[in-house]
C-alpha cells in the first residue's frame, strides 16, 4: 500500500464500524496508538525511544533519580539532557525489554 | 506432598495493612507470627529505589503493582441485566499485590465515618421509618456495621497519630471548631499535624 492508502486504512480503523475477527476496530486502533506512543516515549530501557529523540523533542528531562539540589529554585529551566532508567553512572543504557510490567 | 511446618501462634492470610498492623500487635505481645502473602517479596531498597520507582509506563500505565488480573480476574457489570465481564485494564478501584498490599500504594486520605455511617440500617428507620425501607424491595440488604462510632473512636484517633495524618478538626468532644468541618463527628482531640 502506498502511504496514502496506509493512512486512509488506519483513519477506517479509527474512525470504526469494521469487525477484526470479534475485535471493533476503533477498540483496536485505540490499543495500538496507545501501544505506538508507549514504545515512542517510554523509557529507553523498554528497547524503544533510541537515544532518548522523544524525550529530546519534547524537552523532558528523563528518570533524573533526585531533584533535591534544585528544589528551593523557582523558575529555571531544566536543560539537561534527558536520563534514562536504563542508565548507569557511566551513561551507558543498558537495554531490558524483559523488566515485567507486573510484579511477578 | 504437602510438608508439616513447626506450629506457630498466629498465622495473618495476607500482609497489607490490616495484616501486618494485626501482625505487630501480636508480635508486641510475645506470640509467634507467620504472615502469608502473594507476589515476589518486596523491600524498600531496590524495589522502591529512585529513579526505577518512577517508571511512568511500568507503575502508573500497567499498574504494575496491582493484582495481576491476568492470573486473577474480576469480573464488573453495570446492572443486574447484564453479562459481567473481565475488567482487562484497572480503572476504578485499585487492587494491590504483594507484601504491604494496597496500602504500599495507598492516597493517605484518611477520613473517619460520620456516626450514622456506622448505623445507617438504624438510622434511616429513625428517620424515614419502616415503611420507606420495605418500599425498597428485598435488594436493599442495608445493615449496622455491628460497632458504632464511640466504640471506634480511640482506635481512629490512634491510627491518626500513628500515621501523622494531618487536618484541623471541626468538632472536638461536642464542641465546633473554628475552621474545621462542623458536620464531622466528634473527636476526642485536635490533629497531631496541622494541614
Amino acid at each position: 500500500m502506498s502511504p496514502e492508502q496506509q493512512d486512509g486504512y488506519l483513519k477506517s480503523l479509527e474512525a470504526g464500524g469494521k469487525d477484526l475477527g470479534g475485535v471493533p476496530s476503533d477498540v483496536f486502533f485505540a490499543h495500538l496508538w496507545q501501544s505506538t506512543v508507549e514504545g515512542f516515549f517510554s523509557d529507553p530501557v523498554y528497547g524503544g525511544n533510541r537515544d532518548m529523540v522523544a524525550w529530546q523533542m519534547i524537552n523532558f528531562p528523563g528518570a533524573y533519580a533526585s531533584y533535591y539540589d534544585l528544589v528551593d529554585q523557582h523558575g529555571i529551566k531544566i536543560d539537561r539532557r534527558p536520563m534514562s532508567l536504563a542508565e548507569d553512572i557511566h551513561g551507558h543504557v543498558h537495554m531490558n525489554p524483559s523488566i515485567p510490567a507486573r510484579s511477578p | 506432598m504437602a510438608r508439616a511446618l513447626k506450629p506457630v501462634d498466629v498465622v495473618t492470610i495476607g500482609v497489607g495493612l490490616t495484616g501486618s498492623l494485626a501482625a505487630l500487635e501480636l508480635a508486641k505481645q510475645g506470640l509467634k507470627v507467620v504472615g502469608l502473602e502473594r507476589g515476589a517479596p518486596r523491600d524498600t531498597v531496590p524495589d522502591f529505589q529512585s529513579p526505577a520507582i518512577h517508571d511512568e509506563l511500568r507503575f502508573s500505565i500497567r499498574k504494575g503493582m496491582m493484582q495481576d488480573n491476568v492470573k486473577e480476574a474480576v469480573t464488573f457489570r453495570n446492572s443486574s441485566d447484564q453479562t459481567a465481564l473481565p475488567i482487562r485494564r484497572w480503572e476504578s478501584f485499585l487492587p494491590g499485590t504483594g507484601l504491604g498490599g494496597s496500602f504500599v500504594h495507598w492516597n493517605g486520605q484518611c477520613f473517619r465515618f460520620q456516626v450514622a455511617d456506622l448505623i445507617y440500617k438504624t438510622h434511616i428507620l429513625q428517620r424515614y421509618g419502616k415503611k420507606f425501607l420495605e418500599a425498597c424491595g428485598p435488594e436493599l440488604t442495608i445493615q449496622d456495621w455491628g460497632v458504632t462510632y464511640d466504640e471506634l473512636e480511640p482506635h481512629y484517633d490512634r491510627f491518626e497519630y500513628l500515621c501523622g495524618v494531618s487536618g484541623k478538626a471541626g468538632n472536638i468532644k461536642g464542641q465546633i471548631e473554628p475552621g474545621g468541618n462542623p458536620f464531622e463527628a466528634p473527636r476526642s482531640r485536635e490533629y497531631l499535624c496541622r494541614r
